[in-house]
């Protein structure tokens, strides 16, 4: 065997080749306009966490009844430390009225996939409408890590990634009119103060902030 | 200052080099079909690459790593040294070929089977019945050749498969049509849009459904039980663009058969074949960069965006929606084409 | 489970086309004209055994490439090993041959069987 194609092989086990089962699919090109061959290896990517057990596709108004907290782990019992989220990121944008119900709808039936297939560390805790100024939403999301800011990011820029699939759609409604029409924010936990205020750190934990199970 | 909105990013798998390729084979066909995208006429064109040129390109596509043919027409099964250029690619592609399947006789499928080793052969029946597909193809008795080409591509064990395109035309016979292929013995049908192109560019008007007819139709089909229905309308509008391309029969790189009449990424006697899956445009279609995609579609297909071709030709840009899917048709009439979209 | 007088190896018209892209080997079986999509593990087997391989030095070999990613497979090497030999097999991708006893014996007395 040549050599470099063991060295891939090798290469692709170490980014996740060994997670799943080993894989003999046959391809049965299906016509859209042309033949189309189904490529992907849905256990590839790293940080994937299982399909959904549906497409969303062909269920959009009878969303699976899910069993509360199967799908992300508990959370642990409050300890001294304790912060209900490490990082919180709040994006803020504008959907036009037109949009509106396309937008919802689209939440409707997908935002449970937002929060099912987020990365490790990443929490999707939902979109909300900012109330009084119509137009107006708000996505929220925690991350237990700045690892877990990087693997959202990773996701996002990764075109085989599920969650990343989602989220590029979810980011295709807003609409930015004015710069006022989109804002981010970043909030960390108060009694990270390493982080919020430069230079102070915390005697127990030194570095500042860290996640409180981890 | 960026005066526009910022460039939507890459969304599709990207693929180094094309796994499979479609070869337009030919611009020439024996019938006279009235959608015909090819506007074939009935004798190849001078300028269409010979057998040997054909030959040729196999072993440069081998070489770049092309593992899958899929060809079509015109009729390929037409031009005479059509078979040359098929054994040359036996055994080392894997080969779709597209046909009317009026030239299919059984000597015939038994050559296509045992000596050009094909691996699916795909058949256009236009409807339900001779007096549509006679009408469309504009040839008497095409109807009763391509069913017996089924019948003996089925006979010769080639996995054979139906297609047809949804148009005014035939769209009160589909569950005929689908009945018709269970009756043959096809386990697998597919029903593909209609394109606004060659002939069918100049009908389309007389030609095209509203895209709630389209799905009506589709909806009220009744598949017998085992049979497997391709069709590329939400949830399944796929952008093959990222694993596409496709070199017409004058050897022109046109990335896919149905952005003939838009692309053209340079032409394979001049330059490589790589170079034009390189070509800046090719990459862009590759690429899913588009301003609205349906995330039932692509979470189905695993791509973003839908058909790239029908895209432009309703919207005249490559980002554009594809006003063929339910979720971005953004109230797109589809039997009104644009009169300058490109 | 694997008998030092089997010999592993590739079915003959084979051509595999790695798409290190997307983390998968597409084959094309010529004999049987049909295409399959095997994952990195599926994929490694079947380089392993371009040669020909018995089954003692197919193990050994899958062992060095997957050694650094052992704890990835949780305690069961060679039951993927296993599946994945299978599945090769009844795709007949794999084909495993018998050979002759001495040349089993002796590739036994000297492989980690």
């Amino acid at each position: 065997m040549a050599e470099n194609e063991l060295e891939d092989i090798k290469a692709l086990l170490r980014r996740g080749g060994l997670r799943g089962a080993p894989e003999v699919v046959e391809i049965r090109p299906e016509i859209r306009s042309a033949g189309a061959w189904h490529l992907i290896d849905p256990d590839y990517e790293p940080d994937r966490p299982a399909q959904p057990s549906q497409p969303p596709t062909g269920t959009p108004q009878t969303p699976a009844p899910t069993t509360p907290g199967a799908e992300q782990p508990q959370e642990p019992a409050p300890q001294p430390g304790f912060a209900p989220g490490m990082m919180l990121r709040q994006v803020t944008y504008f959907v036009p009225t037109a949009e509106a119900a396309r937008f919802q709808d689209w939440l409707f039936r997908n935002e449970r996939y937002l929060h099912q297939l987020a990365p490790k560390g990443v929490t999707y805790l939902g979109t909300y409408g900012v109330f009084g100024k119509g137009g107006t939403y708000a996505t929220f999301w925690r991350y237990d890590s700045f690892a877990a800011i990087q693997r959202m990011a990773q996701a996002v820029s990764d075109p085989l990634s599920d969650f990343g699939g989602f989220l590029r759609v979810l980011q295709q409604y807003p609409q930015i009119r004015v710069a006022s029409d989109y804002a981010e924010q970043l909030y960390l936990p108060a009694q990270s103060s390493g982080l919020l205020t430069p230079g102070v750190t915390r005697d127990e934990q030194p570095g500042g902030a860290r996640a409180p199970h981890g | 200052m960026s005066a526009g909105p910022p460039k939507p990013p890459h969304r599709n798998p990207v693929l180094e080099r094309p796994l499979k390729v479609t070869l337009s084979f030919t611009d020439s066909c024996n019938l006279n079909c009235r959608h015909c995208y090819a506007d074939c006429s009935a004798t190849p064109k001078p300028d269409e690459l010979s057998a040997a040129e054909w030959c040729g390109i196999l072993d440069r596509l081998e070489a770049d790593g092309v593992i899958g043919l899929y060809i079509e027409g015109g009729e390929p099964l037409h031009r005479p040294d059509f078979l040359d250029v098929l054994r040359h690619a036996a055994g080392r592609f894997h080969i779709q070929l597209r046909t009317h399947g009026t030239l299919v006789t059984p000597e015939m499928a038994a050559v296509l089977r045992q000596e050009c080793r094909i691996a699916t052969l795909l058949v256009d029946i236009m409807g339900p019945d001779a007096a549509t597909h006679d009408a469309t193809t504009g040839v008497p008795g095409s109807f009763e050749r391509a069913t017996a080409g089924i019948t003996a591509a089925l006979a010769a064990g080639i996995d054979t498969q139906m297609l047809t395109i949804m148009t005014r035309w035939n769209v009160a016979g589909l569950q005929g049509w689908v009945d018709l292929a269970a009756r043959l013995g096809v386990a697998t049908v597919g029903i593909l849009r209609p394109y606004p192109l060659g002939r069918l560019k100049r009908r389309w008007a007389e030609a095209s459904l509203s895209l709630d007819e389209m799905h009506a139709a589709l909806e009220a089909l009744r598949l017998p039980p085992g049979m497997r229905l391709m069709q590329s309308w939400h949830p399944n509008n796929g952008n093959c663009c990222w694993q596409t391309a496709a070199i017409d029969a004058r050897g022109n790189s046109i990335g896919c058969a149905y952005l003939r009449e838009y692309v053209h990424l340079g032409n394979l006697r001049e330059v490589a074949f790589l170079d034009t899956w390189n070509h800046p445009l090719h990459r862009e279609l590759r690429s899913g960069a588009v301003t609205e995609a349906c995330g039932d579609c692509a979470s189905s297909q695993g791509s973003h965006g839908g058909c790239r071709s029908t895209a432009f030709a309703f919207h005249g840009r490559w980002d554009a929606p594809d006003p063929f899917d339910r979720a971005t048709n953004n109230g797109v009439d589809l039997r009104v084409l644009p009169k300058h979209p490109v | 489970m694997f008998s030092p007088s089997i010999r592993y190896s590739q079915a003959p018209g084979l051509r595999l086309r790695p798409v290190r892209e997307l983390g998968v080997c597409v084959v094309f079986a010529a004999e049987e004209a049909r295409l399959y999509r095997l994952n990195a593990q599926a994929w490694l087997v079947l380089a392993l055994c371009r040669e020909g391989l018995s089954g003692p030095a197919l193990q050994a070999a899958w062992r060095e490439a997957v050694a650094p990613e052992d704890a990835a497979l949780e305690g069961r090497p060679a039951e993927c090993l296993q599946q994945a030999v299978e599945l090769l097999l009844a795709r007949r991708l794999l084909r495993q041959d018998g050979v002759a006893s001495q040349e089993a014996l002796a590739e036994a007395g000297g492989g980690d069987g």
